[in-house]
């Protein structure tokens, strides 16, 4: 895609002649509500597993207080490699952080280091084995900030998507990078057939006539106030523990209500590419590289056509699966065990060093992971907000995993990678050394001080209460 | 691809949360649970547990939608939410229906059955008659009357009624639809709403002993002889749960517990090089997925104790599995051999899916097999703790595997737990990692397939047949089959007041000597677990 520019002008050229007018009377509050309030900031959290070598990623220079020059070390210098069509990174688009410490399982004899570091990287905790977070995310807690004050006025609140091919019973806390609340995972999309048809559900629609349409939305109007008064009525009868679950019911069809009236910036530009159209080049569990590509391109657009500002990005477990197309791996590799964790595992004392073959394929997961990730920024850098800035200089994204470094399955010296300025909250090109000094809840409180968020916090439900974890941000960022 | 090490400590919820720990499963001393008689007031004993509100999964949805309208569109299946999975099922309502996340999938389904009912004037006309002398509203009152009971699983009230004659007036041109979508989408059908407290409504046990049996929800019929009182007694329940036990859908709602239990989904993922393992394609990893469900149905058909079919000598084979296998494929589709008993397959353990979904790096991963027959089979609990070193390195070839495992012994952090795990995933060391049989190793040196229970040193079985002939005997495997079941049928994890209705339904289910699932689902059909509900508590 060609660097779109968020207008309404653009917004309107886009529209398909035949469903375009439908869509006038919805689009014109929306404007009218997102110049009331001060817009939402973007804000993109994206996960990758099984840790870095830390020769690799942290720069001997950095220090707890940031340094300006620095060694670019091998991934440092992946995200900086070219990309045709793409505008480049610059160190300064980057700050580098390591030393950052988690928490483990509150039960030693459950722990679960993966599963207990996927939590940690977005909710500063390990939550629940079985169920996951006992709070909120940090994307989700800064969504909340802004939604509860008017800010935000999106179609979607916000965008989970996993590139995802392994599925098992009880990996539950490994499979998300969002949670809405306590054991509330946010819907995730790990299949770009379904992503697609999630963002672009008015395309199926416009296929009609526009009076086909129009009859489709106004009965879809009419179901969900009937669907809405069910719950009001059901809600009456029921005990607290169970409105929990109809409030999300309910919550869920206002969301449709409001997704119903904001239709419109789905017509922003042409949409990407439809996973569709290629049945040969995709299918559910394999192609890793392949369903990164669209995972990629789809949850890109999202952002530069305006669809979310909130959005987190997963790679689950490190490429669970190949494929004889790969490329990336079986080419180099056909003998070898197409999963990143269990190549670390193998890794023989003394042999962490280039041309021992399973750090090898270990690395070359991170590679592939890292160059989806630079891809992304790249195509937020390389569209135009409304400011005039790059889409990327208006974001904040967060690059994190769930351990320090995989063979070794430790809870500390986690990395982290933060781009983009924040619309200039942020200055770019630094490394940061924490030597396990600072936890990740205290980065997660820089992030939302960053965003705009006022009296940050991240905070979990325990059993009992809901408890402030962290509100102290690092010292220097 | 084959689960990472670190599922090791997924499984062990189980006892997490129980009493006992270490697969033993203790039961406080206690009276057996009286049936309770209909009419009483008694109230339910505090530890059955809580019951959550129950959001339809995926396939409970496509089922009781099959049933409502007689036939759904093919790519209905396509459109229904993902699932989310806890505590090894995909029906665990601690974790599904609370988010908004299966909403909109279901928005999509609901439109498009609402489509496909409407399109065709036969259907719309059985589904929804109207002539013309009667009213619009008469023909919306008793379409809500009629098949409104049956998407809500109870009769409508006068206030629902009302409010679907009001939606379908506000769309004339498309009322039908219209009424369609909002059933579908209204929590009193995509939940399984219990609204008495304590005591279930006879509509509320037949939508309870609908989807437990029949994995859908509940017939005309069946609403009919509740609200006869059929179901008020454990007797009653008893009765109707076998006579439900007779239809075509039952056998696919025990393969559906039998095959979560037994991780059989796992095959689809487990993924080889094609140039190291060219016998491993798609479509040998579809069959040997495919044969163990076909496994499991025929226990469940035979009316056999399911245990054996850790020793049973059934298989399937088609075109695609017999190679592995080595034997002569047949002519067309899946054949069911008898495999003699000298054939080195015969049971669970020895057919190529379990082989492939619990191996890994290692050749033969007797460590992930291990963990599966410790955590899938016996429920005991391991954990991959933190910061531990690799094996030390051995000159390749040097040591046989079993040999370079069992350093594990040396180091007293990883001999507590790697002691319970080798020795068994030992006996199955004759299967590589996609189930080809083999007697020598890499080197040429033969197999040593001897495993134990209790430690690296000891000798308790040869291969997987006597492991196998333990396994189908074992308290341990009674207990944690039952314990499976349980998390199954309430859609929750269990949690200590559970552990003697586990230990109870063990004793008298399986080592009563009636190991069939059947009769555990008629036996767990009678329990005050099922029969009441708790709502759950603020902190649960």
């Amino acid at each position: 895609m060609s660097t779109p520019r968020l207008s309404r002008r653009t917004l309107l050229r886009g529209a398909g002649a035949a469903v375009a007018l439908p869509f006038l009377e919805a689009m014109a509050p929306r404007s009218a509500r997102a110049q009331a309030a001060q817009a939402a900031p973007r804000f993109i959290t994206f996960f990758i597993p099984n840790g870095f070598h830390a020769p690799l990623w942290t720069p001997p220079e950095a220090t707890a207080a940031g340094v300006t020059t620095f060694t670019t070390t091998r991934w440092l210098q992946t995200l900086l490699t070219p990309d045709a069509g793409l505008p480049d990174l610059a160190l300064t688009d980057l700050n580098a952080l390591s030393g950052l410490r988690g928490t483990g399982d509150f039960d030693p004899a459950f722990n679960d280091s993966h599963g207990a570091g996927t939590v940690n990287f977005s909710t500063a905790a390990p939550g629940d084995r079985y169920r996951g977070a006992y709070g909120k995310s940090v994307d989700i807690v800064a969504r909340d900030f802004f939604k509860a004050r008017g800010a935000l006025d999106t179609p979607r609140d916000s965008l989970a998507v996993a590139v995802q091919n392994f599925e098992s019973p009880d990996w539950f806390r490994h499979y998300y990078a969002s949670w809405a609340g306590k054991f509330q995972p946010a819907p995730t999309f790990s299949d770009p057939v379904r992503l697609y048809q999630e963002l672009f559900a008015a395309s199926g629609a416009a296929q009609g006539s526009a009076d086909a349409l129009r009859r489709t939305l106004a009965r879809r109007k009419s179901v969900l106030d009937f669907v809405r008064s069910d719950v009001t009525r059901l809600n009456a009868q029921l005990g607290a523990s169970d409105r929990v679950r109809l409030d999300a019911h309910l919550h869920g069809v206002r969301e449709l209500e409001r997704r119903l009236m904001a239709m419109s910036p789905n017509l922003c530009g042409p949409p990407p590419m439809n996973p569709y159209s290629q049945p040969s080049q995709y299918d559910a569990w394999g192609r890793y590289s392949r369903k990164a590509e669209l995972q990629v391109e789809l949850f890109a657009y999202a952002f530069t056509c305006d669809l979310t500002r909130f959005g987190s990005f997963l790679y689950f477990g490190g490429g669970e699966t190949g494929g004889p197309d790969e490329g990336f791996l079986s080419q180099r590799w056909p003998q070898e065990d197409w999963q990143q964790h269990n190549q670390a595992h193998a890794i023989a004392p003394g042999q962490h060093r280039d041309g021992d073959v399973h750090y090898d394929v270990m690395n070359a997961f991170t590679a592939e992971h890292l160059k989806w990730f630079r891809v992304l920024l790249k195509k937020l850098k390389a569209a135009t907000a409304p400011s005039g800035k790059s889409l990327l200089d208006e974001s904040l994204v967060y690059l994190g995993s769930e351990m320090g470094y995989g063979p070794t399955h430790s809870l500390e010296s986690f990395p982290a990678l933060l781009a983009g300025k924040a619309g200039g909250a942020l200055t770019g090109g630094r490394a940061f050394d924490f030597e396990n000094r600072q936890h990740l809840g205290n980065l997660h409180v820089s992030l939302l001080q960053k965003l705009g968020v006022t009296s940050p916090r991240m905070e979990q439900d325990t059993p009992t209460s809901t408890r402030t974890l962290y509100d102290t941000p690092l010292p220097a960022l | 691809m084959t689960p990472p090490a670190w599922y090791a400590p997924a499984l062990a919820a189980l006892l997490a949360l129980g009493a006992g720990c270490e697969g033993s499963i203790v039961a406080p001393p206690r009276t057996p649970s009286t049936p309770q008689r209909p009419g009483t007031s008694e109230l339910p004993p505090a530890d059955i547990g809580p019951t959550w509100l129950r959001q339809l999964n995926a396939s409970e949805y496509l089922a009781t939608t099959r049933e409502l309208f007689g036939a759904v569109p093919p790519d209905l299946a396509g459109l229904l939410p993902t699932p989310l999975q806890a505590g090894g099922f995909d029906n665990n309502a601690e974790v599904i229906g609370l988010s908004d996340a299966a909403l909109v999938a279901y928005q999509a389904a609901a439109e498009r059955l609402s489509q496909f009912v409407t399109e065709h004037p036969q259907r719309l006309a059985a589904l929804f008659p109207c002539a013309a002398p009667t009213p619009r509203a008469e023909c919306v009152r008793a379409f809500g009357r009629t098949f409104g009971r049956r998407a809500f699983r109870r009769p409508l009230s006068p206030d629902e009624l009302d409010a679907l004659v009001a939606l379908a007036a506000a769309r004339p041109e498309d009322d039908v639809r219209a009424l369609l979508e909002g059933l579908l989408l209204s929590p009193s059908f995509l939940f399984r709403v219990e609204r008495e407290v304590d005591h279930l409504s006879p509509y509320e046990l037949a939508t309870r002993l609908s989807f437990l049996v029949l994995g859908r929800g509940p017939s005309s019929a069946l609403l009919d002889r509740a609200e006869a009182g059929a179901l008020s007694t454990p007797e009653g329940l008893a009765a109707e749960a076998t006579r439900l036990l007779e239809e075509a859908e039952a056998e696919d709602a025990l393969a559906r517990f039998a095959g979560q239990w037994l991780q059989v989904p796992r095959v689809r993922y487990a993924e080889r090089s094609p140039t190291a393992y060219p016998r491993w394609t798609p479509a040998a990893r579809a069959a040997a997925e495919a044969e163990l469900e076909l496994v499991v149905r025929t226990q469940l058909q035979a009316h056999a104790p399911f245990f054996e079919v850790l020793t049973s000598p059934v298989g399937f084979v088609n075109a695609d599995l017999a190679p592995l296998y080595g034997v002569t494929p047949p002519a067309s589709g899946f054949e069911k051999r008898q495999w003699p008993s000298d054939s080195p397959r015969g049971g669970l353990l020895t057919l190529a899916g379990t082989l492939a979904s619990t191996a890994k790096l290692e050749v033969t991963a007797p460590i992930t097999r291990g963990l599966y027959v410790r955590m899938a089979l016996m429920c005991e609990p391991f954990s991959v703790p933190a910061n531990v070193p690799p094996l030390p390195a051995s000159d390749a070839g040097a040591l046989t595997e079993r040999e370079r495992l069992a350093q594990h012994r040396a180091a007293p952090a990883c001999a507590a737990c790697h002691a319970k795990l080798e020795p068994l995933g030992f006996a199955l060391s004759r299967y590589d990692t996609i189930g080809v049989y083999r007697e020598t190793d890499a080197r040429g040196a033969p197999i040593d397939d001897r495993g134990s229970f209790s430690g690296f040193d000891e000798v308790d079985f040869r291969g997987p047949k006597e492991l196998s002939a333990q396994l189908e005997r074992s308290p341990a495997v009674a207990a944690c089959a039952v314990r499976h079941f349980v998390r199954f049928a309430t859609g929750r994890l269990d949690r200590p007041g559970d552990e003697r209705l586990i230990a109870e339904l063990a004793r008298e289910v399986f080592q009563a000597g009636d190991a069939r699932l059947q009769t555990l689902l008629v036996r767990f059909v009678q329990t005050d677990t099922f029969r009441h509900r708790r709502a759950p508590g603020a902190t649960e």
